[in-house]
């Protein structure tokens, strides 16, 4: 089975590695705050599109950081499992959410563990994993907070719809409509006992948001912008 | 829009309970019939529930399962297909209908189905049994289907996707059958001939042993089957069809196997694409058959 790693290649494979080495090689940034920092090498062949630094981040970010410490791509790509894992996780934990019966939660566990696009997918480099995530862990801590109304599970329901939405802007429409939806059940909720790790969380996320989408519409008048690739490019 | 949907549903279900990506894992058609009916069951059960549970819960995971799914099919996949239709580029029509983009509500879905199957029996056995053989089902499907099979995978077979792109296909083995692959015939012509599908035979030239079956869009109501008279290597051969298929319409053909006859490969992939503009091509007569590989 050691060549099924080998094998086992999806198609933006290419695009996924190389935004990964980009941040891997300044590990120290969160995103590019100028286009022209970025610096890819001038002969590299993949094609950076959509663009380093406008399109949303975080996920070749993280990848980059555990790249940058583990030195072996093969090692850092064991993080697609966790996320894949915790993606398990939170969808046995919306089981129990539904109903205390606990064959449907066993159920639920061999349906997600046999669907084979899902068991492909995470072990490639990809950011729908960690979207698969956000939207996985949103949802449970929104039906949470639903459930249960405690403020923190809506301050993990938030946290993780940013998280979507600085992985991957396809993730948009589910964040309105989760967001819609917590905007309702929050409505009249008038006592809040909230954990300080959720709140600073909370924030830096928003901060981080803010600054990001902020600088792509202030810039460039639009929240994905499709700037001139070679402005990425190192070319002397 | 329902013979879209029958193809974009059929499109998912592969892209989710098949692999569809740069290279796949062929699984018989009994496979997705299986899914088919078990998708079928999950409906109408889910139906059944929503008029019979009141749990904010449900409902609030079903109210996001069933909009992310309709905003991916009419706003992104729907639309593309009319603009294509519109601007008359047939390969984008069925552009991008990938299982693992529906995945961010994979969690409501699993959820669902296991409730959906589930709850309506209070009998702990009949619980259990179910578990056992859907489990059994998709345990099969997934981790043994790979584990049995990817070493073929490494030397080049895979799942189809629309229209053959980066697909390649051996068949090698009596009964061996290659992915449904869906097809369109230009709107404009008329077929009165039949298709040319492009094979590589490793230099020999095969007399017999092979037929095309024909399908509607769903790739699994039969519309005729041909015996295919000669292969050659590296060349498109034809497949005359008894009746006339209608343009504008989408179909499925598979190729099987049905002899002991020399091993073909059908390298539906980018590069044939690129050298050849198409894979397959609806053709009038044998003439304009030599017409492709001149």
């Amino acid at each position: 089975m050691n060549s099924l790693y080998n094998i086992a290649v999806q198609p933006d494979k290419d695009y996924h590695v190389g935004v990964a080495r980009v941040y891997k090689k300044n590990p120290w940034k969160i995103f590019f705050w100028k286009a022209n920092d970025v610096k890819i090498e001038c002969d590299d062949p993949v094609k950076y599109n959509p663009p380093v630094s406008t399109s949303p981040f975080l996920y070749h970010s993280i990848v980059g950081k555990i790249w940058f410490v583990t030195r072996s791509l093969r090692i850092t790509s064991l993080i697609q499992t966790i996320f894949g894992l915790l993606t398990v996780f939170y969808i046995f934990r919306l089981a129990q959410l539904l109903t205390d019966d606990k064959w449907v939660h066993i159920f639920a566990l061999v349906i997600i563990t046999n669907i084979p696009m899902f068991t492909y997918m995470i072990n490639y480099l990809s950011y729908d994993n960690l979207v698969n995530l956000a939207a996985t862990a949103s949802i449970y801590y929104l039906a949470s907070f639903i459930k249960f109304r405690n403020v923190n599970d809506f301050l993990s329901s938030v946290s993780f719809v940013l998280v979507g939405l600085l992985t991957k802007i396809a993730f948009g429409p589910l964040a309105v409509l989760i967001f819609v939806i917590l905007f309702f059940a929050f409505w009249g909720k008038k006592h809040y006992k909230f954990k300080w790790v959720n709140v600073v969380s909370l924030w830096v996320l928003i901060v981080i948001f803010g600054l990001f989408y902020a600088r792509n519409y202030f810039n460039y008048k639009t929240l994905l912008p499709k700037i001139n690739l070679s402005i990425e490019r190192d070319c002397k | 829009m329902w013979n879209y949907f029958l193809v974009w549903g059929w499109m998912i279900e592969k892209g989710v309970f098949g692999i569809v990506s740069h290279k796949g894992v062929v699984k018989g058609d009994w496979y997705f019939q299986v899914v088919n009916l078990l998708m079928i069951v999950f409906l109408v059960l889910l139906f059944c529930s929503i008029l019979k549970i009141k749990s904010s819960i449900f409902r609030i995971i079903l109210i996001i399962f069933i909009f992310y799914i309709g905003f991916v099919f009419f706003y992104v996949n729907y639309h593309s297909y009319l603009l294509a239709v519109k601007n008359n580029i047939e390969y984008e029509r069925y552009l991008a209908i990938q299982g693992r983009y529906l995945f961010p509500v994979i969690g409501p879905f699993t959820v669902l189905m296991a409730f959906s199957f589930l709850h309506w029996f209070r009998n702990i056995y009949i619980k259990i049994l179910i578990i056992l053989l859907m489990g059994f089902f998709f345990v099969y499907n997934d981790f043994v289907t790979i584990y049995k099979n990817y070493k073929s995978w490494v030397f080049d077979t895979s799942a189809s996707i629309m229209l053959g792109k980066d697909n390649v296909v051996v068949l090698s083995n009596i009964g061996d059958t290659s992915p449904a692959e869906l097809f369109s015939l230009k709107y404009e012509e008329e077929l009165i001939g039949g298709i040319a599908i492009y094979a590589s035979t490793y230099g020999k030239n095969i007399e017999g042993g092979y037929r095309v079956n024909v399908y509607w869009s769903n790739c699994s109501s039969p519309l005729e089957s041909v015996d295919i008279k000669q292969i050659s290597d590296n060349k498109f051969f034809y497949v005359k069809f008894n009746q006339t298929l209608e343009p504008r319409n989408v179909y499925c053909f598979t190729v099987e196997k049905t002899s002991d006859k020399d091993i073909i490969t059908l390298p539906f992939n980018a590069e044939v694409i690129r050298d050849h503009k198409k894979i397959i091509y609806n053709i009038l007569d044998l003439k304009s058959l030599k017409l492709l590989d001149e």
